[in-house]
């Protein structure tokens, strides 16, 4: 440490690299995602993009749980309430992996699936349905928040 | 493998080296990709990706990126660091050093992912971070190790010069054995890449974070074989001179 404070370049980068570091701290604790997508969220689009240029991804995109719920729920307990009106349709557990960026639910079956987090902020969620690393946007899901609890 | 210095490394130290590593680096990269799904050991997609995160005005992802990236430089870093700093005590100490860090860091990520990862994203940050840094790690001892000329956590590089080199083969004046033998060692990371990585995939399936168990085995293997023959190498010096006493004795009787 004394090597550092007795050196100018060396305490240089060593502040900005504090500096940087504890900024990125700081956003990726106000911004959390996990703590962003709890709530109530409306569902105002779901759309199918693609499925016309290339055939094959047509099979993938049935993978998908049809979702009939009207608005869905992440619950602090890692549930997820699917409604349809006031009533509970279905029940599923979500995550959030790799850098905020996937959602992952687990249903009730033991199905899994894996959206890809297009956007999250205080009011609006867009997913994709994620048939793999590489292919994106096949199913399209937008949501209103409503409600933060 | 890692005995020799810079100076007295011999073509195969290096051919060792890059085939064990690179299987263990691809080993862990597809496991975080299964798990995880973030990529631990190639980070120039994480680059485009803070990019965009940036762009986007996504500060929580940008922020996460950053910090692997750095997770990267600091393990890299570190691996320089201790291979200079533990120079006196010989080659084989100051390049095991960053290894025995390596294996202690998978070991823990491997016992924490098998007993206690309850999947929140916290804990698949800080795992990836973890990750990453001991593929810096890696990488960076790898590299100074070789003297620049093995890397074996990433094949865009790698690819790059396998393409020119193959290339360079057509041409008869450019076809010596130091080109062949860059091939064979380009192909030879290659190869154990892609081993390691299917390897990797398929004790990933079948035994979840144990997986990182194997990859700790692979070290230690690395860390074995040099160390045994550095204990045959001190034992016949021991016992030479002795053993050229007892030859002068039978050609005196002679």
């Amino acid at each position: 440490m004394s090597f550092i404070l007795r050196n100018r370049i060396s305490f240089i980068i060593f502040a900005i690299l504090l500096f940087l570091t504890s900024g990125a701290f700081v956003l990726a604790y106000y911004f959390n995602p996990e703590r962003m997508i709890k709530g109530k969220w409306v569902e105002t689009g779901w759309s199918y993009e693609n499925i016309d240029k290339r055939s094959f991804l047509y099979r993938d995109v049935h993978m998908a749980h049809k979702h009939e719920s009207e608005s869905w729920r992440f619950l602090d307990n890692n549930q997820l309430h699917f409604y349809n009106g006031e009533d509970v349709a279905a029940k599923a557990t979500w995550r959030i992996k790799g850098r905020g960026h996937v959602l992952q639910l687990t249903y009730e079956d033991g199905d899994m699936e894996l959206y890809d987090i297009k956007e999250l902020n205080d009011h609006e969620l867009i997913l994709n349905f994620d048939i793999g690393m590489e292919s994106r946007g096949i199913a399209r899901l937008v949501f209103t928040k409503v409600a933060n609890k | 493998m890692i005995s020799e210095d810079k100076e007295h490394r011999q073509y195969k130290n290096n051919l060792h080296l890059a085939a064990t590593t690179a299987a263990a680096a691809a080993m862990v990269n597809v496991a975080g990709v299964m798990v995880f799904f973030a990529y631990t050991s190639n980070i120039t997609g994480h680059v485009a990706t803070l990019a965009e995160e940036l762009v986007k005005g996504h500060w929580y992802q940008a922020g996460v990126v950053f910090i692997w990236l750095f997770m990267f430089f600091a393990g890299s870093f570190l691996a320089q660091f201790l291979i200079t700093f533990f120079e006196k005590y010989g080659p084989y100490l100051s390049h095991a050093t960053p290894i025995i860090l390596e294996s202690l860091g998978l070991l823990a990520i491997g016992i924490y992912g098998h007993l206690f990862y309850t999947e929140s994203l916290k804990e698949t940050e800080i795992l990836i971070a973890s990750l990453i840094f001991c593929m810096g790690l890696q990488n960076g001892m790898v590299a100074t190790i070789s003297n620049n000329q093995v890397k074996t956590t990433h094949l865009t590089g790698l690819i790059t010069d396998l393409g020119r080199e193959i290339a360079c083969v057509f041409f008869k004046r450019y076809r010596t054995q130091i080109m062949m033998e860059k091939i064979k060692l380009h192909f030879t990371i290659l190869s154990c890449y892609l081993g390691g990585g299917i390897l990797g995939g398929y004790f990933f399936i079948a035994y979840d974070f144990q997986v990182f168990y194997m990859v700790v085995a692979i070290l230690a293997f690395v860390l074995y074989a040099d160390f045994n023959s550095l204990l045959l190498d001190k034992s016949y010096n021991l016992v030479k001179p002795i053993v050229s006493v007892l030859k002068d004795d039978e050609e005196d009787n002679l």
